[in-house]
C-alpha cells in the first residue's frame, strides 16, 4: 500500500521510520495519541496530588491545615519559573533565528507563567492569612514575586499593544530576555533577606527537611503540575501557530481582494 | 479557620485553572471560525480568478 506524505514533518517521520523502525512507530503514535496520552495522564496525576495533599500527607502540627496549601503553592512556582525561564529562552532564539515559532513559544509560556504566578500570589495569601494572620506583607519574596507579575502582564500588553508585528516581536523578546533577571532573585531572596516566607525544603544533595510522606505528596503534585503545564503549552502553542497562521492567509486575502483587476 | 481558608485557597486554585482551560477554548473556538472565514474569502477568490 502507497502512503501519501503530506507535510515536512511526515516526510521527516517516514525517513525515521525508514532507518529505525521501533523508534519511527513511536513517534508516529505519540504524534497520533500523545495529547489524550497526556491529557489521562495530568488527570490520573491531579487525582492523585488531590489524595496526597489532603489524605496521604499528615497535618503539619505548628501550622495546621493551610501548610496543605503548599501542595499546589510550591507546583505552581515551580513551573512558573519554568514557563519564564523558556520565555527567555524562546526569546532569545527569536532574536537569534528570526524564527516566528520561537516568538510563540516565548509567548505562550509568558502567559502560562503568568496564569500560574496569579495562584502562586493567591495560594499564598491564602496561608500568609491562616499561618501568620496577614494576607500580604511586603518582604522580599513577595515583593520580588509580584514585580515578576508585572513584568509578565507588561510583556504580554506590550503583545496585544504591538500585534503581530516583527517590531512587536523584537521589543516583546527584549523584555523576555531582560524580564527574567528578577526570576532568579525571586528564588534566592529567601536566602539573600530576612523574609516570613519559609526557607526551600527541598534541595538537590541535601537532606529534606520534611517527613518522607511530605516529600512523596509533594513529589507527586510537582509531577502533576508540571504534566499540566506541558498540556497547556501544548494547547497554547497550537492555538497561537493556528491565529499567527489564520492572520497570514488573511492578511494575503485582502491583499489579493484590494488589487486592481 | 485554617481548613476553611485551605478549601477556599484550593477551590480558587482550581477555578483560576479552569477559568484559563475555559478561556483557551473559547479562543479555539473564535481561531476556528476565522479559519472556516478565511477558507471561504480564499476560495471566492479563487473563484474569482477562475472566472476571468
Amino acid at each position: 500500500m502507497q502512503t501519501v506524505i503530506h507535510s515536512p514533518g511526515e516526510r521527516r517521520l517516514a525517513d525515521i521510520q525508514r532507518r529505525a523502525p521501533v523508534i519511527g512507530a513511536a513517534l508516529r503514535w505519540l504524534r497520533r495519541y500523545g495529547e489524550w496520552a497526556l491529557l489521562v495522564l495530568t488527570a490520573a496525576g491531579m487525582m492523585l496530588t488531590i489524595w496526597a495533599s489532603f489524605v496521604y500527607a499528615p497535618t503539619e502540627l505548628v501550622e495546621g491545615p493551610i501548610q496543605r496549601i503548599f501542595y499546589a503553592h510550591v507546583p505552581l512556582a515551580w513551573n512558573s519559573y519554568v514557563a519564564f525561564f523558556f520565555t527567555l529562552a524562546g526569546s532569545a532564539l527569536y532574536l537569534w533565528r528570526r524564527d516566528e515559532r520561537w516568538d510563540s513559544f516565548a509567548r505562550v509560556n509568558a502567559e502560562i507563567g503568568l496564569v500560574f504566578t496569579t495562584l502562586t500570589l493567591m495560594s499564598g495569601s491564602f496561608w500568609g492569612r491562616g499561618f501568620q494572620g496577614a494576607w500580604w506583607w511586603w518582604d522580599a519574596r513577595l515583593t520580588t514575586s509580584l514585580l515578576m507579575w508585572f513584568i509578565y502582564a507588561g510583556y504580554l500588553a506590550l503583545r496585544s499593544y504591538t500585534g503581530r508585528t516583527a517590531q512587536g516581536a523584537r521589543a516583546a523578546a527584549v523584555v523576555g530576555i531582560l524580564g527574567f533577571i528578577v526570576t532568579p532573585i525571586n528564588y534566592l531572596s529567601v536566602q539573600w533577606w530576612n523574609t516570613l516566607h519559609p526557607q526551600p525544603i527541598l534541595e538537590l544533595g541535601a537532606q529534606a527537611k520534611l517527613p518522607g510522606s511530605m516529600v512523596a505528596a509533594l513529589m507527586i503534585s510537582l509531577v502533576s503540575f508540571t504534566l499540566l503545564y506541558a498540556l497547556l503549552l501544548i494547547e497554547a502553542y497550537k492555538l497561537e501557530r493556528t491565529q499567527a497562521l489564520v492572520a497570514r492567509l488573511r492578511a494575503e486575502a485582502e491583499l489579493l481582494e484590494a488589487e486592481p483587476e | 479557620m485554617g481548613t476553611t481558608l485551605l478549601i477556599i485557597g484550593y477551590a480558587l486554585i482550581w477555578l483560576g485553572l479552569l477559568a484559563y482551560v475555559g478561556w483557551l477554548a473559547l479562543r479555539m473556538r473564535g481561531v476556528r471560525a476565522e479559519v472556516e472565514a478565511t477558507r471561504e474569502l480564499l476560495e471566492r477568490r479563487g473563484g474569482d480568478a477562475g472566472g476571468r
